[in-house]
């Protein structure tokens, strides 16, 4: 079993190594730094090779170069010996909201042009919180304001960079948040009084939105065949909405969907079959567990909360289970954070599946490598450790699992981003020094992150605010 | 009353000093307003001057001469021509006038934010609610006698790149000289700029910066596109249907052409990487203002291209701390206590200092790193700019390097090189003349030309004109003018008492009541006071500072984030009574 399981998990990984390899090589070398390292001594957990005791890492130039015993590197690379330390893949957050200063643009309920990219921001003090929890790649996301909101951006956490280019995952595929149920409804059908007011809405603004692509990329063909013979064809409005969601039915972006129940879930599987839309992915998807057969047989994914529910009525029908009934069943399946202090201990929130669902250490930590990796499309450049990936690790004091362990170094393309050792307080990039400091501590209720920004547009149309 | 004796004390100490704008001396010859006739003489000769032709470039004792609005010579050997109005500059210092990169001088501020409408589909709202304006021009908006202008003018400002007020895309910008009788006089170059700001429309869309990247794509293509159409139906209309107008589009054509930049206001290193990103993808002319944190992008900047006009607003200083004591010690220490509480915050007010110095130093390192830059003000309060200024030089941007980027550089930037910037002749006579070297402290300025028309400036030090010996009493009924950046407000002034006990009220002609006035002091001949004056149903704290002598009262009145204002009183009632 643990073969064909291991053959499951590598088959993906070979074919989308396959599909990197096609991307110009331009697009995948990082603009930011890229190290050499030498770690001794570890135990090597691997993911998708079991786990190595007193093993090498050996980094060159922000790759893992060698995995071996005895491994030597050049005199002037940095040798750091981790007996007694666990070296892990660096983990990934399919679903985050931080360094990124816009979360949702909460005004139409198709936003599909906005770009995450366009609002990164290099200077966020979380992304250290994070490294600090071994996190080394995240999907920072549009919020779930919409039915179909702005595409994401996989970054890798380089802190410490100005430039917030130079956070971008390079070569990492294009990927679009869409959302259905409470939360669109929510905003534009009671917000606004505009479709969507019901589940039949969501769908329905799916639907009409990826047919007038379809008739938009037909009048551009259209317009391009008439070209050939009539230098004086017109060429038809630009839209840059449609574009993206043409671009979506050509799949080229990865569809990230915001769900929670069961019937929500079977509704996006059944308008993607329509419309030939082949990957799909759902987030939190907390009746998740009851489709799960389903989710299987298209191939999708599932990224969720590990025991997160009841926030409001669509979360009520909800288990700690869900992601290993998920997993058991042949689901694709990453545990995710959604907040800037989960992301600290997703570890942990792995660890809880081996008391709610028994998976084995490889399958409890692969719900934070290499399958959110799969999910986004990455999983050919990190998720795991093996020779010619990026050179993206965790290292801990006790094996990750446990309750009891610390991080120690977090390691992003050979360079060390966290080192406990070397920790100081105020890890800030940037300080505005017209905030005054206050000798307090601000408390503040933490939102569904996931809503941020709405709540101007539900105060302007005379609504309270969105939890 | 110990307090306002002591900030009285302390502007005295600061040399701050009393502005009043007077009429020009041609008008003044005739007696009557100077606008009301055209001026004896539109030439000019300003002797024996120290000459600033350019930064670096002094002629020491030299004349400047003027005629009809244009430089007509400058040298140490120039004669003044016999029609020529003389000024003897003796120790005057000449520049050339201060170009504003970035400026909403003239353009008055909404009244108030309009009530935001409800609109039917907040996603797809009109392009007015959207913030989206690109077809608004200056010439249409430009009030020439605005107060802005002349507070810009009076610190040695005399062009300025201006822009309309607004969101995303407020409209277009122009070249306007800061002096004239009319906006079509004051316009140096109509649509010279599109104006663009990350300023989201509030919600509705745009309403995030990233929907405010896209509505720009969107706009950009679809102009872009628009433009090839036309361009076929120019060649022949026939067989091709004609698009239905629409402004904002036609708008963009010459920025799509490559005609206009786009000079985009990004204060931040962000928003400065975004528009840079979006000129980039669209390919469009670009140039940044009142950009504030450069330091963070200084390779991206090193060519000039995009050229950049950098913010004049500063941080405000912490006058209990020393800058150079400031030495940050973060590594190692941890707070572990409510003991170690005290030690946190001094090490967080550290690092607040390091970064206030960062903002001070920007202009110094881009400097260092050998780009030049122009300065803009949009951002910035009138009367903080001097001081900046002098912060900027204190942190290490060589004066001749500030005086560049206020005049050649700035000129450069805008295309203006041939007409500004220097005091050369042929070049437009913009000029500047003050007491000693502008970044000075102490140095007034004492005549601004535009288009070689004179705005004069008497200056005076407020501990000059304090005669302790005289006896001057404030005693009684004036009529008191306060020339509000809206107009002139009129009132009457009523002071009885005597000093030490005076009390009285200000009662405005608009007819908002008496007002108490509080702290009244008279120390010799200066008068002050405070007034909280209500107009059109805002509250204004105010503080008067002026002169009395016999029937007349000069100085000012300041409105903390306002400014500092002309303002005057005459007596109507018999001293004393």
């Amino acid at each position: 079993m643990q073969t064909t399981r291991l053959k499951r998990l590598l088959l993906p990984a070979l074919w989308m190594a396959a599909v990197f390899a096609a991307v110009p090589a331009q697009g995948q070398v990082p603009r930011a730094e890229r190290g050499d390292l030498l770690i001794r001594n570890a135990t090597v957990l691997t993911v998708t090779d079991g786990t190595h005791e007193n093993t090498d890492v050996l980094i060159s130039n922000g790759r893992i170069a060698r995995i071996g015993q005895g491994l030597s590197a050049p005199g002037d690379v940095r040798v750091v010996d981790a007996a007694g330390l666990y070296v892990m893949p660096g983990i990934i957050d399919a679903h985050s909201h931080i360094a990124i200063t816009n979360v949702n643009e909460a005004t139409n309920p198709i936003t599909a042009e906005v770009q995450i990219r366009d609002v990164i921001n290099p200077f966020d003090v979380n992304i250290y919180r994070a490294l600090a929890g071994g996190v080394t790649t995240i999907h920072a996301m549009h919020g779930s304001a919409n039915v179909i909101g702005g595409q994401c951006q996989t970054l890798k956490l380089r802190y410490g960079v100005t430039d917030p280019d130079d956070m971008i995952f390079e070569g990492a595929p294009r990927t679009i948040k869409f959302a259905l149920g409470e939360n669109p409804t929510r905003v534009h059908g009671r917000g606004a009084n505009i479709q969507p007011l019901s589940r039949m809405g969501v769908e329905n603004v799916i639907r009409e939105g990826f047919t007038e692509a379809q008739r938009y990329t037909e009048a551009w063909e259209r317009y391009q065949i008439e070209r050939r013979t009539d230098r004086r064809a017109a060429a038809p409005a630009y839209d840059q909405r449609l574009e993206v969601l043409a671009a979506i039915l050509r799949g080229d972006i990865l569809i990230q969907a915001h769900s929670y129940r069961a019937d929500e879930i079977l509704m996006l599987m059944d308008v993607a079959r329509d419309f030939g839309i082949e990957r799909l992915t759902f987030h939190h998807g907390n009746e998740a567990y009851k489709v799960a057969p389903e989710l299987a047989a298209f191939g999708a994914g599932a990224s969720v909360f590990m025991d997160w529910w009841a926030f409001k009525f669509e979360v009520y029908y909800s288990t700690a289970s869900n992601s290993a009934i998920l997993a058991r069943n042949g689901v694709r399946t990453s545990l995710n954070s959604d907040s800037p202090e989960v992301i600290r201990r997703l570890n942990h929130e792995a660890a809880k599946t081996q008391k709610y669902g028994d998976l084995t250490d490889d399958e409890a930590l692969a719900l934070i490598t290499i399958n959110p990796a799969w999910q986004l499309g990455i999983d050919g450049r990190v998720g795991s450790i093996e020779v010619g990936k990026d050179a993206d690790l965790a290292v801990f004091d006790a094996h990750p699992l446990s309750v009891y362990a610390v991080p120690q170094m977090t390691i992003v393309d050979g360079v060390i981003r966290f080192d406990r050792e070397t920790d100081p307080d105020d890890m800030r990039l940037h300080v505005d020094p017209t905030v005054e400091i206050e000798p307090v501590m601000l408390w503040h209720e933490e939102h569904d992150r996931c809503m941020q920004e709405t709540g101007h547009i539900l105060e302007l149309l005379g609504h309270g605010h969105a939890h | 009353m110990q307090r306002l004796l002591r900030w009285f004390y302390g502007l005295c100490l600061s040399g701050l000093m009393l502005t009043v704008a007077v009429e020009p001396v041609a008008g003044q010859q005739m007696g009557r307003h100077p606008e009301e006739f055209r001026p004896a003489t539109r030439t000019f000769a300003i002797t024996n001057a120290q000459i600033v032709q350019a930064p670096g470039r002094v002629i020491e004792g030299g004349t400047v001469v003027i005629r009809d609005g244009l430089i007509e010579a400058v040298g140490l050997n120039v004669q003044p021509p016999f029609d020529a109005h003389v000024i003897e500059a003796d120790t005057l210092y000449v520049y050339a006038g201060f170009i504003d990169g970035l400026s909403h001088a003239g353009i008055p501020r909404p009244r108030q934010e309009r009530d935001l409408e409800r609109v039917e589909r907040p996603g797809d709202p009109p392009y007015e609610r959207a913030g989206i304006r690109p077809e608004r021009l200056v010439p249409d908006l430009l009030v020439h006698d605005d107060g802005s202008i002349e507070n810009f003018r009076k610190l040695g400002f005399t062009t300025a790149h201006v822009v309309p007020r607004g969101q995303m895309l407020p409209g277009q910008g122009a070249i306007v000289q800061l002096g004239g009788r009319n906006a079509s006089e004051m316009i140096l170059r109509d649509r010279a700029s599109l104006f663009a700001q990350f300023e989201s429309a509030r919600g509705v869309y745009p309403a995030t910066t990233m929907a405010i990247m896209a509505r720009w794509r969107q706009i950009y293509r679809e102009a872009d596109r628009r433009q090839g159409i036309a361009a076929a139906r120019t060649a022949d209309p026939a067989g091709i249907r004609r698009l239905e107008h629409d402004a904002v589009h036609d708008a963009f054509r010459a920025v799509v052409n490559r005609e206009l930049p786009v000079v985009f206001r990004t204060e931040t290193s962000l928003d400065a990487r975004r528009a840079i990103r979006l000129s980039e993808e669209l390919g469009f002319r670009l140039i940044l203002a009142d950009l504030k944190e450069s330091w963070y992008m200084t390779d991206e900047l090193r060519d000039e291209e995009p050229p950049v006009f950098l913010s004049l607003d500063l941080p405000e200083e912490e006058p209990a701390r020393e800058a150079d004591t400031v030495a940050v010690a973060r590594n190692g220490d941890r707070v572990r206590s409510q003991a170690d509480l005290e030690d946190e915050v001094e090490r967080l007010e550290q690092r607040r200092e390091e970064f206030r110095r960062q903002y001070f130093r920007n202009a110094a390192e881009l400097h260092e790193a050998g780009v030049r830059f122009g300065f803009a003000t949009a951002g910035t309060e009138h009367n903080q700019i001097r001081r900046n200024l002098r912060t900027i030089v204190e942190h290490g941007l060589p004066e001749d390097a500030a005086l560049s980027a206020l005049t050649v550089n700035a000129a450069h930037i805008l295309g203006l090189e041939g007409q500004l910037g220097t005091i050369e002749s042929g070049k437009i006579a913009n000029l500047v003349l003050t007491t000693g070297p502008y970044f000075d402290e102490d140095s007034q300025v004492r005549v601004v030309f535009v288009d070689g028309r004179r705005f004069d400036y008497e200056v005076r030090e407020v501990s000059d004109d304090v005669d302790p010996e005289a006896e001057e009493t404030p005693v009684g009924r004036w009529d008191f003018t306060f020339d509000s950046p809206d107009g002139p407000l009129t009132g009457t002034l009523e002071i009885e008492g005597s000093p030490g006990a005076f009390s009285g009220v200000l009662a405005l002609d608009i007819g908002a009541g008496d007002a108490q006035l509080r702290n009244i002091v008279l120390e010799g001949n200066v008068l002050s006071f405070d007034v909280t004056v209500v107009v059109e149903g805002s509250t204004y704290p105010t503080s008067f500072l002026g002169t009395v002598s016999e029937d007349a009262i000069s100085g000012s009145a300041t409105v903390p984030g306002m400014g500092t204002f002309p303002a005057r009183a005459r007596r109507i009632s018999d001293p004393g009574s």
